[in-house]
């Protein structure tokens, strides 16, 4: 390292003095970013170098490294309850009751829950990402339908489409879920469905998803 | 059953909900040493908004976490948010002054300065680190494991190595220049 009769130091005291450093700093915190910056990192939210420098920030001074770590406690309890998926992650993370729900209909053998390898897993955070049902179910019974939450959405619009694109199912919720007992009346055939998140005006939605309807 | 034992039945489900969650961010606030007030301030927070929300029909059977969830989210943010304006209001003055770091229980003077000016040109080889390395090297000498950066940046772990491996290799170069030499034994 050509380092010559200079001082010599562990990692460890290097942390140390970081941390003091850290802990004794005081900003002006007119040049803190926002809380709504931090947050959108904990959340993975928008590029990743406005993240990088919120980030950057945020370990530079000891009252946003706080916030950091305040709204990650409420971000991670979220995801641990099961209110909201981990950010970024390409995996299920449905609320309990809603899971719950969606058991039993399975043990009911009323629909089939298990999400299929053309379920939408987007990246995008605004966008509508469905969840239930799979790619076919039995003619004849009521179908549930579930998909996960969007952020500032008040409530949802569940649209199934025939062949012919007409409007086979409407229905609105505030919930994630819907069970459409007028889908028990639906004919054998192909359908495709999606759903639009409503905050009341019609914001985010979900891609255009294929269900088929099978004779039993 | 009652309207008014209907309104009950939905306080206390909503209640349960609060302390469900309230156990869960207390639990996880424990993991980052954040102090309870903190926590208990966001959380008497959610009781105001549930509170005053009552009865209106956005509340109509919403005693579900992710309610709980949405109203700690924007809870939080207004309690930074005052934080900050208190802050600003009590006009305290930037300190910007040396620190003493790396000092014995009874620090003797030469140490303290030692500290000081270690934890300063420490403090400036970081600003030199390249944008996208700098915040991972932060985070290390913050005392965040790897695992941590990678997950609240979304990054692999391999990257993430990666970034960290070759930031602390410009600080140790940095250092270096600046006559201080560093033993590595991680990262």
């Amino acid at each position: 390292m050509g380092h010559d009769g200079g001082v010599k130091v562990t990692e460890a005291q290097l942390k140390e003095a970081y941390q003091a450093h850290l802990a004794r700093s005081r900003r002006d915190r007119a040049s803190c970013p926002p809380p709504e910056a931090i947050q959108a990192l904990v959340r993975r939210e928008g590029d990743e170098a406005a993240r990088l420098a919120t980030l950057d920030h945020a370990m530079s001074c000891g009252e946003c490294r706080t916030e950091l770590d305040l709204l990650r406690t409420v971000e991670e309890a979220g995801v641990r309850s099961g209110a909201v998926a981990a950010p970024g992650r390409r995996r299920w993370m449905m609320p309990a009751a809603l899971a719950a729900t969606l058991l039993v209909a399975v043990a009911l053998g009323r629909v089939a829950l298990k999400p299929s390898e053309d379920t939408v897993r987007s990246d995008d955070a605004t966008r509508v990402e469905l969840v239930a049902p799979g790619a076919e179910v039995p003619a004849g019974t009521p179908i549930s339908f579930a998909w996960r939450p969007v952020e500032g959405a008040s409530r949802y619009r569940l649209e199934v489409l025939n062949e012919s694109g007409d409007l086979a199912i409407e229905a609105e919720t505030r919930d994630t879920m819907l069970t459409s007992d007028s889908a028990a009346s639906l004919a054998p055939g192909t359908y495709q469905w999606w759903v639009i998140a409503l905050s009341p005006a019609p914001g985010p939605r979900s891609e255009l998803r294929r269900l088929r309807v099978v004779a039993q | 059953m009652t309207f008014e034992e209907a309104g009950q039945h939905l306080s206390l489900a909503l209640e349960a909900a609060v302390s469900r969650y309230g156990a869960m961010v207390r639990q996880v606030g424990r993991k980052y040493r954040l102090d309870e007030s903190d926590l208990d301030e966001v959380m008497q927070e959610v009781r105001i908004r549930l509170w005053r929300a009552r009865g209106t029909s956005e509340m109509v059977g919403e005693a579900n976490t992710s309610y709980i969830y949405r109203t700690a989210s924007t809870a939080a943010l207004d309690v930074l948010r005052r934080r900050r304006a208190r802050q600003a209001d009590r006009h305290d003055p930037i300190e910007e002054g040396p620190v003493a770091v790396l000092s014995a229980p009874t620090p003797d003077p030469h140490g303290v300065l030692e500290g000081s000016e270690l934890a300063s040109k420490v403090a400036q080889a970081i600003e030199t680190i390249a944008e996208s390395r700098r915040p991972a090297v932060r985070m290390h000498l913050a005392g965040y494991p790897r695992e941590e950066i990678a997950s609240l940046m979304g990054w692999t772990e391999a990257k993430t190595r990666n970034l960290l491996y070759r930031g602390l290799a410009d600080l140790r170069e940095r250092l270096a220049q600046e006559g201080i030499g560093w033993d590595t034994t991680e990262a």
